[in-house]
């Protein structure tokens, strides 16, 4: 008997109302085509009381929405007692609801563990070598859903043998999603591990997992131009920001445009953005009021910055005056010797 | 508390912002994205006489894998060859459109106890390596109820 954990990946939909969604867990035996549908909690372990075959049996986790009736694919596994068991964790620096993300210019890696591998002469293809594959979506659309059927039923961007038991560590320095800016790519990295199967498989999949690719974001400081000579009340500013990373804190810091002044300048209050949310956003904000900011004349620097939990990142900047100096220019005429 | 999370977000940015640096440029990062695969592993399987095969998801749907049933109000869906016998008058309950509300195979039961019977199958059965018992089949020939082939509870197709 299989015990099979049955976590619910509903991550990857728009929403995570239990009531807007209705899971099943669906048993597929290879070899006699019986399909038993398993009772199921939206999160917890349940045993597969149907007896696993030689050939094994394909479980699907599936999710049905209420709102349209439309029925996702949200992880699918073979399982059997001559077929090599696998998992695959994905590790970032961020995680969302035990989903890891990531943004597309960091690092994260991906462990690979194999078991049950058998070694030796004559030993099937099937029982001593399974196939890892990585697939790339990119998500035109960060609202909409890619369904794990579109994420991994095309052709692997790339693709390896392993033949050993054990975990193999992949790292990758970046995300590997292309987009004609490379800072503004987006979408899924998908990772499988596959069978060998002598082709009585409907399925060959053995494990997988997924991480979400956020871009990178940018800023724009626009109403006070470069180099301009603020007198009293400085400009109101308008900030465009483009693809803030879900878990960020953006905002615009005042500091000296020379030595950092002490703790590093003085972030304006108004400017400050919170998100911590499912997917990436778009802003635009007016701030004002910063005029209290400026200690004295000199030079100032407005920078645009945001923190994510892979640092902080400057993504504008602006120089700028202040010359609050009040230059009287008068004459002191002697009213007798005007007289005269 | 909404407060303390923005406080909080704010102590953070400060403490970071001391380390603010500009972000990768696009050829950099382009440069990152170069031999980024798994090229690391083995490129091959081993040398055998055997030609490997791999079956990928493609698109499926399990909605088009199964049979609905509905009571006017809630739907459910179960195996295609679970739905054992449906009576004339219970044409309407089955194969139909979803319509009202989704509920998970043992809620639509308890909700439907007066048309709904299960008949517990074992795995030959199902497989079809045993037949249904014939005075079974008889006698739902007889009743007004939709007869569901059910496993430990979760209904399972049945090969006939």
């Amino acid at each position: 008997m299989i015990r099979l954990a049955i976590t619910a990946t509903l991550l990857s939909l728009p929403c995570l109302c239990a009531q807007e969604y209705v899971n099943f867990v669906r048993q597929q035996q290879q070899a006699s085509k019986i399909i038993w549908d398993m009772p199921v909690a939206p999160k917890g372990v349940a045993p597969a009381v149907m007896a696993t075959e030689e050939g094994g049996a394909l479980f699907q986790l599936w999710t049905v929405s209420q709102q349209n009736a439309k029925d996702y694919l949200l992880d699918q596994k073979v399982v059997g007692a001559y077929i090599p068991k696998g998992s695959i964790i994905v590790r970032a620096a961020d995680s969302y609801n035990g989903i890891p993300r990531i943004r597309v210019d960091q690092p994260f890696s991906v462990e690979f563990t194999v078991s049950n591998l058998l070694a030796g002469q004559n030993i099937p293809l099937s029982a001593s070598t399974v196939l890892a594959e990585h697939h790339l979506v990119q998500n035109p659309d960060p609202q909409t859903t890619i369904t794990v059927a579109q994420a991994i039923g095309g052709t692997p961007f790339s693709s390896g043998y392993i033949s050993k038991n054990g975990m193999t560590i992949v790292n990758y320095q970046a995300s590997s999603i292309k987009a004609p800016d490379p800072r503004s790519a987006h979408g899924e990295e998908h990772f499988v591990l596959h069978a060998l199967s002598d082709g009585s498989f409907a399925q060959t999949q053995i494990a997988s997992a997924f991480i979400k690719v956020w871009p990178m974001a940018s800023g724009k400081i626009s109403g006070l131009d470069p180099n301009a000579i603020v007198r009293f009340t400085p400009p109101q500013l308008t900030v465009k920001l483009d693809n803030l990373y879900p878990r960020s804190s953006t905002f615009v810091r005042i500091r000296s445009n020379g030595p950092v002044l002490r703790n590093g300048g003085a972030i304006i209050p108004d400017s400050m953005l919170v998100l911590d949310q499912e997917i990436s956003a778009n802003r635009l904000l007016t701030v004002s009021n910063y005029g209290g900011f400026f200690d004295s004349d000199g030079a100032y620097v407005l920078e645009l910055l945001t923190t994510t939990p892979f640092g902080t990142d400057i993504l504008d900047s602006v120089a700028f005056r202040v010359n609050r100096t009040m230059t009287v220019n008068s004459m002191i005429v002697d009213g007798e010797a005007a007289q005269n | 508390m909404k407060n303390q999370i923005l406080i909080l977000a704010v102590l953070t940015a400060v403490c970071h912002a001391q380390t603010a640096k500009l972000p990768v440029s696009a050829s950099d990062l382009a440069a990152k994205q170069q031999n980024l695969s798994l090229a690391v592993l083995e490129q091959a399987p081993p040398a055998t006489a055997e030609a490997p095969v791999i079956r990928r998801a493609s698109e499926q749907s399990l909605i088009s894998q199964s049979e609905i049933l509905n009571d006017g109000k809630h739907w459910t869906l179960v195996p295609k060859g679970a739905v054992l016998h449906v009576p004339q008058a219970r044409l309407t309950n089955v194969g139909t459109k979803p319509v009202g509300v989704l509920l998970p195979w043992i809620d639509f039961l308890t909700k439907n106890p007066a048309w709904i019977s299960t008949h517990e199958t074992s795995f030959e059965q199902a497989s079809g390596e045993v037949p249904l018992p014939r005075a079974k089949t008889d006698f739902w020939e007889k009743q007004d109820r939709v007869i569901i082939a059910v496993h430990q509870g979760g209904p399972v197709s049945v090969v006939r």
